[in-house]
């Protein structure tokens, strides 16, 4: 992506955002809004599915799938778009392009952060920072200590706070655990963390310090963990706080958000399937000066 | 006052704060009412056109497709990689190889039905892995089995067989090579798999930690070299007849569940 057409990008983000901010000064009864769009697994399909895939033949690529982002951002104003992990790996391109190419695609797309997989570490850490110079979104994973690889620790956040129309929201990441998985070679430098003991103080100096109103977790721990290891599931219990989980990992394609009760409320898990072939919703609102009913509003667009 | 505002109170938290309410969810399929973005479509297309070139050549005909199946059902694709790992290990290392071993996460596609494209294999198998053998005595062979059992509802494997009987509860799992003979605990046999699971294990940690014996040949080069003979020779790719697990239907949700621990 050229610099000019990014910074191009940021100043039309700007202005769509401004307008309902100036709504809610005035005292408007309107409340604010905030819309996630997000992706996981899509693992090199830029192209869509071919003939012969299954329920996934046709669907995909990622020339549509900016289309539909640009088109909705413009539509909504108070988007961020999230992916949840493994860009790399699954078709010819990764292996030609080492997946340069799906991060300058995924710039062009317009993701707000990514959060990295399993798989993003295939080429190790130098292959994975080689990729990152193509990327011109932010990288956030709160459960990786980058101790022995500063390079890396310079392009990944443990957390990002970004303001969207009034809202202030706090970015989490967490990715699934190395061992057996990444081998030790290709994530030199990297220790990975328990992503409870990681994400429970952030939540807390997210919400309490920070003052954010909104917290989102983008995770690929899967959804469903084992006695052994937390999924997206058991987090959204044991990290009270985190108002959405974007899940990734499982390529699961859900038909429902799961929505998990915890000591602080309620938390939305979702997962975008796989591939690139869905892109997934959450809508949220936001009212001043009150708590506003937690309980769940009925679905309008389903 | 609700519950939550009590409890917010409670913790501390400031009352008047903005509180997220979750209004409700859509999925958009991504398909072809969407026109491709021109912007991202300019920058790909080069791309394809190199991909296209290099990777559409044609191998082979799969006409009946080779699947990995869901868990509990039978991996074709992965039962088929097994027994050419064993094969173009044995031919590299010129020493027979007893059994081979690989992990069905290893395969991140289907063969579909049709004609089967260089691309094709490279869905199939993405990664740089080597094809390796291992020493293991019978004992880590039966073990590394049933954890891939316990793991995966079993691993693909070649010369391999295992019968699961019982209650999940209670259960009986015989592993046995193929053909019946037994595998005598403290005989070391020679296996064929990847050089990432003779380190890592993955799903079989029986497995994990060895010191591999190389055959300078990478997994997918096996794959496409036997998809290429099959064509030369005018062959198609079809299944193995035999699947190396019989697990009862009994077993099938206490499997998926990961609670079945295998004596």
């Amino acid at each position: 992506m050229k610099r000019r057409d990014f910074l191009a990008s940021l100043t039309a983000g700007a202005a769509v955002a401004a307008s309902p901010l100036s709504l809610e000064a005035r005292g408007s009864a309107t409340s604010k809004r905030l819309t996630l769009l997000f992706t996981t697994d899509t693992h090199d399909h830029l192209d869509p599915f071919p003939a012969g895939s299954g329920r996934l033949s046709g669907l995909g690529g990622i020339a549509r799938r900016a289309t539909l982002v640009k088109r909705l951002r413009k539509e909504l104003g108070n988007v961020l778009v999230l992916d949840a992990g493994d860009a790399f790996q699954g078709t010819p391109y990764f292996n030609e392009w080492k997946g340069k190419l799906d991060y300058e695609l995924m710039s062009q797309v317009g993701y707000d952060a990514v959060t990295l997989g399993n798989h993003d570490f295939d080429n190790g850490v130098t292959g994975l920072l080689d990729a990152m110079k193509e990327a011109t979104f932010p990288f956030v994973c709160s459960n990786l200590d980058f101790k022995g690889a500063p390079d890396l620790g310079k392009r990944v956040a443990p957390y990002l706070i970004r303001e969207v129309g009034g809202i202030k929201v706090g970015l989490l990441g967490a990715t699934y655990k190395f061992d057996g998985m990444v081998l030790p070679e290709n994530h030199q430098g990297v220790a990975w963390l328990d992503p409870v003991e990681a994400l429970t103080p952030l939540v807390k100096r997210l919400r309490d310090e920070d003052k954010c109103a909104f917290l989102v977790l983008i995770s690929h721990l899967g959804m469903k963990g084992t006695p052994y290891r937390p999924g997206n599931l058991e987090i959204a219990s044991l990290v009270p706080g985190l108002d959405a989980i974007i899940s990734g990992h499982t390529h699961l394609f859900m038909e429902e958000p799961t929505v998990v009760k915890n000591a602080l409320g309620e938390t939305v898990v979702f997962e975008a399937g796989f591939g690139g072939t869905e892109l997934g919703r959450l809508d949220f609102s936001f009212k001043d000066g009150r708590i506003a009913a937690w309980s769940r509003s009925a679905v309008p667009n389903a | 006052m609700n519950r939550v505002a009590t409890l917010l109170l409670a913790l501390g938290l400031p009352l008047g704060a903005q509180q997220a309410h979750y209004d409700g969810f859509k999925v958009y399929p991504v398909d072809a009412s969407l026109p491709p973005d021109p912007g991202v479509e300019k920058i790909l297309a080069p791309y394809r056109a190199q991909l296209d070139a290099k990777y559409g050549r044609v191998l082979c005909q799969a006409p009946k497709g080779l699947f990995r199946g869901r868990r509990g059902e039978p991996n074709d694709l992965g039962d088929w990689m097994a027994d050419l790992m064993r094969d173009a290990a044995a031919k590299a290392t010129g020493q027979k190889v007893d059994a081979a071993l690989t992990n069905s996460g290893g395969l991140r596609a289907n063969l579909r039905r049709g004609p089967v494209t260089v691309g094709d294999v490279y869905e199939v198998m993405p990664f740089e892995n080597a094809l390796v053998v291992v020493e293991m005595s019978g004992a880590d062979l039966i073990r590394a089995v049933k954890q891939g059992i316990e793991r995966r509802s079993g691993e693909p494997v070649s010369n391999l067989k295992a019968v699961l009987s019982g209650t999940p509860e209670a259960p009986v799992c015989t592993v046995t090579f193929a053909d019946g003979s037994p595998i005598l605990p403290t005989t070391l046999y020679r296996v064929a798999t990847s050089d990432y699971l003779a380190k890592s294990g993955d799903t079989m940690r029986a497995l994990a930690g060895r010191q591999p014996q190389d055959t300078g040949l990478k997994l997918r080069d096996t794959v496409l070299q036997a998809c290429e003979a099959l064509g030369k020779a005018g062959k198609p790719l079809l299944p193995p007849k035999d699947t190396p697990y019989t697990i009862p239907d009994a077993f099938l949700d206490a499997l998926e569940q990961r609670t079945v621990k295998l004596p």
